[in-house]
């Protein structure tokens, strides 16, 4: 049996938001490399918590979250910046600057990440193409729908070729062919060997069987295979 | 400080150098600054009405301002030795004055205004801190979204801070700039008026000047970054 050095671990970790909400309680759980976890469970079970933890919006209350054996606790500055350049966070609530335009929030997340891309005007509307946003791309973000400005931060997400890609709840706005047309993108990525990481209960993807499914409820993981 | 002197010219003007010599024959005189008629006049030119300077020469008008002679003691002590002496050359030129608030009032109110310099200056810095730390929070409050979206695309606030200060200093300076004028515009006024008048910073001396330059560094560089530093920790995440 190989060891395999996890990428993401929990180590009792509990998130308690004042002055007495229990958010997530005693999470130990471990993430490797290649993994696509999709998170689940009801509203308010602790999904976007566990996800906030990772790219470290939020800190634990007690307990550690560890990237390959380095606690995030002992990350400096720099280094979390370095770390949040390898990450795709696709955001439940799209975090996309409103009054920039569609083509500027992209870009601004591929700068962010430090990668060299070739031609990479070329390669931002060859995604816009992809998701039929390309005559939208001099658009302010506020002038579009809530289903195009999800599209515009998916595409922000991925754009970079993380190697971990986060989405939180990434099809809540979406239609049924576009949800496939995501799925379709996420297990591309998946089969590069990337780690993917997706809060959802949206019933087209938990009927796929992607991978590893992880329940949440109440705080608690009750269920992870 | 110094006693003042004011020595109307009769039309010898040796007179004034010869009493000069008089009086730094004096042993308690440590020291004697002379402003001449010529420099109280180019100071109150100004503020003289025009019919004035069109109808009197200057040298006529010259003649009408004294020289100030600021004789400095030796120490405080020589202070009512030299007092008594200056006292008697009046009483024998009728064209000498002394020109000098009482001693013991000058120390009173030198100690009051000390301690009253010392609030104003913890008030004023109270104020200034506070001032600033507002500033940078409600500019942090309206940027809080978007500086928190910069961070978690693995942005880092290091330029921002810069811009932040580059923003806040390029305010204080025109800030600076326009109240420094209008302090020196006031002091010269007001030194026109009253030609003993002594305002700070003194650009012909060294220390005043250097003491001038650390408190604008702290006022416009150094307070403003530390504040920055200070105000842009809860936003980071």
């Amino acid at each position: 049996m190989i060891f395999q050095m996890a990428l993401l671990t929990f180590q009792n970790v509990s998130k308690i938001y004042p002055p007495y909400f229990k958010a997530l309680i005693n999470i130990n759980l471990k993430i490797y490399k290649g993994d696509f976890v999709i998170l689940t469970g009801p509203t308010g079970s602790g999904k976007t918590t566990l996800l906030k933890l990772i790219y470290r919006e939020e800190k634990p209350t007690t307990g550690e979250v560890f990237y390959e054996n380095v606690p995030y606790s002992k990350l400096k500055k720099k280094e979390l910046s370095l770390f949040r350049q390898n990450l795709g966070i696709i955001f439940q609530d799209y975090k996309l600057f409103p009054e920039l335009t569609v083509y500027e929030n992209i870009k601004i997340s591929l700068v962010l990440s430090q990668k060299f891309v070739e031609n990479d005007r070329f390669l931002i509307y060859e995604y816009l193409e992809r998701f039929r946003l390309s005559e939208k791309a001099q658009k302010k973000v506020k002038e579009l729908s809530g289903g195009e400005q999800q599209k515009v931060g998916i595409i922000r997400g991925i754009i970079r070729d993380p190697e971990i890609l986060i989405a939180d709840e990434p099809t809540g706005n979406l239609d049924p062919v576009s949800i496939n047309e995501i799925l379709e993108i996420l297990k591309d990525f998946h089969e590069k060997g990337k780690t993917i990481i997706l809060a959802t209960h949206d019933p087209i993807i938990l009927n796929q069987n992607l991978g590893r499914t992880i329940r949440l409820n109440r705080g608690e993981l009750v269920e992870d295979v | 400080m110094a006693i003042n002197m004011l020595i109307f010219p009769t039309k010898n003007p040796l007179n004034v150098f010869n009493l000069l010599s008089e009086i730094k024959k004096i042993p308690h005189v440590k020291n004697i600054d002379i402003i001449y008629p010529e420099k109280l006049l180019e100071k109150a030119k100004k503020d003289l009405p025009s019919e004035i300077l069109k109808n009197f020469s200057e040298k006529e008008l010259k003649a009408e301002f004294p020289y100030i002679f600021k004789i400095y003691p030796l120490s405080i002590k020589d202070y009512p030795a030299l007092k008594d002496k200056l006292i008697l050359l009046t009483k024998v030129n009728s064209n000498i004055q002394i020109y000098e608030p009482s001693f013991f009032k000058l120390i009173y109110y030198a100690y009051f205004f000390k301690i009253g310099f010392i609030i104003f200056v913890a008030i004023w810095s109270f104020f200034y801190i506070f001032f600033l730390y507002f500033l940078n929070n409600i500019l942090n409050l309206y940027l809080k979204n978007q500086t928190q979206i910069f961070l978690l695309l693995g942005g880092t606030l290091g330029k921002f801070k810069l811009l932040r200060f580059f923003f806040l200093v390029s305010i204080l300076v025109f800030a600076f700039v326009h109240s420094t004028s209008l302090f020196f515009f006031i002091s010269d006024s007001i030194s026109s008026i009253f030609p003993f008048f002594k305002f700070y910073p003194d650009i012909s001396k060294e220390k005043d000047m250097l003491c001038f330059g650390i408190y604008i560094f702290f006022t416009i560089f150094l307070i403003p970054w530390l504040i920055i530093l200070i105000s842009y920790r809860n936003y980071e995440i």
